[in-house]
């Protein structure tokens, strides 16, 4: 019977463990701290997740269909850089349309790549490596791009437009609304989650896995790109290093979220959950007077808890479920 | 029956050999297009330059035919490295030595367990401990680079026998334990095993699970040997080595014809992977192009030599 209680409780609080873990934080650093919980230091954390969260969103879509993508955070990098240089200029829509166009390009060609050399037999972390790869080579072109100069902008009116306020969580919100929707309650999102629950099984019964697979490095790229916009508006200022370092911190939010990267599971709003939670967590630690290093291994840590946990509850339900 | 086997087949050695004969070609155009490449001087150089990268390049291909890679490698070098710096100028060599290859144990252990007990995906393990290794190598030293004071260390990572490094010999004399322990032990040949098909080498009777285990220690233990190495040739730890280890250790795998998805590969082909990939980047230098240029050069490669490999795999499918 003990047995039995111990393993309702982990069920617990792997069903709404974040949402407990968010709450106590949120407790202990506003009882230690008065400054934590202010309205304005709510809006600065929203603020700082919007862009890692715009990219966590898109990355989950790709996460869904069982694959995986790495090269999101310098398609947001060579994103910005485009987008700045046009919109120093004062072209403002152009350099965001460009900006587009590279998440499009890059996202399409991820999708093509991956589609065209993942077998009958299945898939065997293809997706990893070349986007892994293509991570290098286009922070190499952003780089080239740029020649490694630091490009600032003077305010102006795509900074006060997309970047001033709430702007940009606005823009996060709709974006995750849009996508809730589509992978929810559409039959594209219900085929995503086919396809990553099992392939060969969404082949054989007519789905069409390549137009779905690349469909989804699609939304990746684009989502990327609209974090690298927004990104730069933000700080009004692109190089080619800032995106450095954003896609292993979107995908910390996906897996603390809750979406296994096995695929077929989880969902959008569980990784905006997540996101947040790492985004409060981040700052309340910053609040906290840590320093920078000691709160790259507590992140660390938190991530390998998170995934420890789900495994955990996994196991009980398969328990269970034999039983 | 002989005679058949005598003759040699061209197509499959094509296939099979790929990093070879492109080193071969490389080699033969790089020496009459480059002036000063076919030196004595010039060669041995691009043989010094890989030796630290090489160690744990072999770790790597040897996770990668069991089907497991790891992103932590970098950290754990730029760890290991600065644990030994310390440790050597403050308490002497063996200790320091000791020191840092038990942080290399420490890490790759742990990595094992998370994949191997909990069955964590190894990229999500992984990319934790490479956070978190990376957090405490900055802490530890506050994210400065720690001199060495030490004539035995420079003497090691700069001595040379026969005009080539002690770090190189070093380096061969990993790669034939390697080839000789994937080759003709029992170990090795369930390694392959455990790639190919972890649900029948199960079946089989092997203990995937510590294999997976094992993998995970070596590669942990041959990144401290790289942090070790690297700090003995730059008389110097530092928390930024080893950025682009992981991305070296796994293209040089692929170059060299081991797959990305477990089951095949060979310590002497990752060896010709990482020739072609140096004797590429020493003729890019001396040919003075863009450091941009070349970082772009070094992830269109690893996209390309992966696309070639699945599209051959995908068409012995059909």
């Amino acid at each position: 019977m003990k047995k039995n209680k111990t393993s309702k409780l982990i069920l617990i609080l792997c069903d709404y463990g974040l949402i407990i873990a968010l709450c106590l934080i949120i407790l202990a650093v506003s009882l230690t701290n008065k400054s934590f919980f202010t309205l304005s230091n709510i809006f600065n954390i929203l603020r700082q997740i919007a862009a890692t969260g715009i990219m966590a969103i898109g990355v989950c879509t790709v996460i869904i269909a069982g694959h995986m993508d790495l090269s999101i955070e310098s398609i947001t990098t060579m994103a910005g850089v485009v987008c700045v240089t046009y919109v120093k200029n004062g072209q403002d829509v152009l350099g965001i349309v460009l900006a587009l166009l590279v998440g499009v390009g890059f996202g399409l060609l991820n999708g093509i790549i991956i589609t065209s050399i993942t077998s009958k037999k299945g898939r065997n972390g293809e997706s990893f490596i070349i986007t892994y790869g293509m991570q290098s080579a286009i922070a190499a072109a952003a780089l080239l791009y740029t020649g490694g100069v630091y490009m600032n902008l003077k305010g102006g009116t795509f900074h006060s437009s997309l970047g001033k306020g709430m702007t940009p969580v606005i823009i996060f919100i709709v974006i995750a609304v849009i996508l809730a929707y589509i992978m929810g309650h559409t039959p594209f999102g219900r085929s995503v989650y086919f396809l990553g629950g099992n392939e060969a099984a969404a082949r054989m019964s007519g789905k069409r896995v390549k137009l779905h697979t690349i469909c989804v490095f699609l939304i990746a790229g684009i989502c990327s790109a609209i974090a690298g916009i927004v990104l730069t508006a933000r700080i009004s200022a692109a190089s080619s290093t800032f995106g450095t370092g954003l896609a292993l911190d979107a995908i910390a939010g996906v897996v603390v979220g809750g979406t296994p990267l096995s695929g077929g599971k989880g969902s959008v709003e569980k990784t905006v959950l997540g996101v947040i939670v790492m985004g409060v967590l981040q700052n309340a630690l910053r609040i906290l007077n840590i320093d920078t290093y000691p709160q790259m291994m507590i992140r660390g840590a938190i991530i390998i808890l998170a995934v420890l946990l789900d495994i955990f509850a996994n196991r009980i339900k398969e328990r269970e479920a034999k039983a | 029956m002989k005679s058949k086997s005598e003759k040699i087949n061209w197509k499959e050695m094509l296939t099979k050999q790929t990093a070879p004969l492109i080193l071969l070609l490389m080699l033969i155009l790089f020496s009459f297009t480059i002036p000063k490449f076919f030196s004595i001087g010039n060669l041995t150089n691009i043989l010094d330059s890989f030796a630290v990268y090489g160690v744990v390049t072999m770790a790597m291909c040897f996770s990668l035919i069991g089907g497991e890679f790891d992103l932590s490698v970098g950290s754990i070098m730029a760890f290991s490295s600065l644990i030994f710096a310390v440790n050597v100028n403050e308490r002497g060599l063996f200790i320091g030595l000791v020191l840092a290859l038990l942080s290399g144990l420490v890490v790759g252990a742990l990595n094992g367990v998370l994949v191997a007990k909990f069955g964590m995906a190894s990229f999500v393990a992984t990319m934790s401990t490479q956070i978190i290794v990376k957090g405490a190598a900055l802490w530890y030293t506050d994210a400065q680079a720690v001199a060495i004071y030490s004539e035995a260390c420079y003497q090691i990572g700069n001595g040379k026998f026969l005009g080539i490094s002690y770090l190189f010999w070093f380096f061969l004399l990993v790669t034939f334990i390697f080839a000789f322990v994937l080759k003709y032990t029992a170990f090795g040949r369930g390694l392959y095993a455990v790639g190919g098909n972890a649900l029948i080498a199960a079946n089989a009777g092997i203990n995937v699970k510590l294999y997976k285990f094992i993998i995970f220690v070596i590669l942990g233990v041959a990144s401290a040997i790289g942090g070790i190495m690297m700090a003995c040739r730059i008389s110097a730890g530092n928390s930024l080595y080893g950025a682009d280890l992981t991305m070296m250790a796994i293209s040089a795998s692929v170059v060299g014809g081991t797959s990305n998805t477990g089951g095949t590969g060979s310590a002497a082909r990752t060896f010709c992977g990482l020739c072609v990939l140096y004797v590429l980047y020493n003729a890019l230098m001396l040919l003075g192009i863009q450091a941009y240029v070349q970082q772009l050069l070094k992830g269109l490669i690893v996209v390309f030599v992966i696309i070639v490999a699945g599209i051959s795999r995908v068409s012995k499918d059909y």
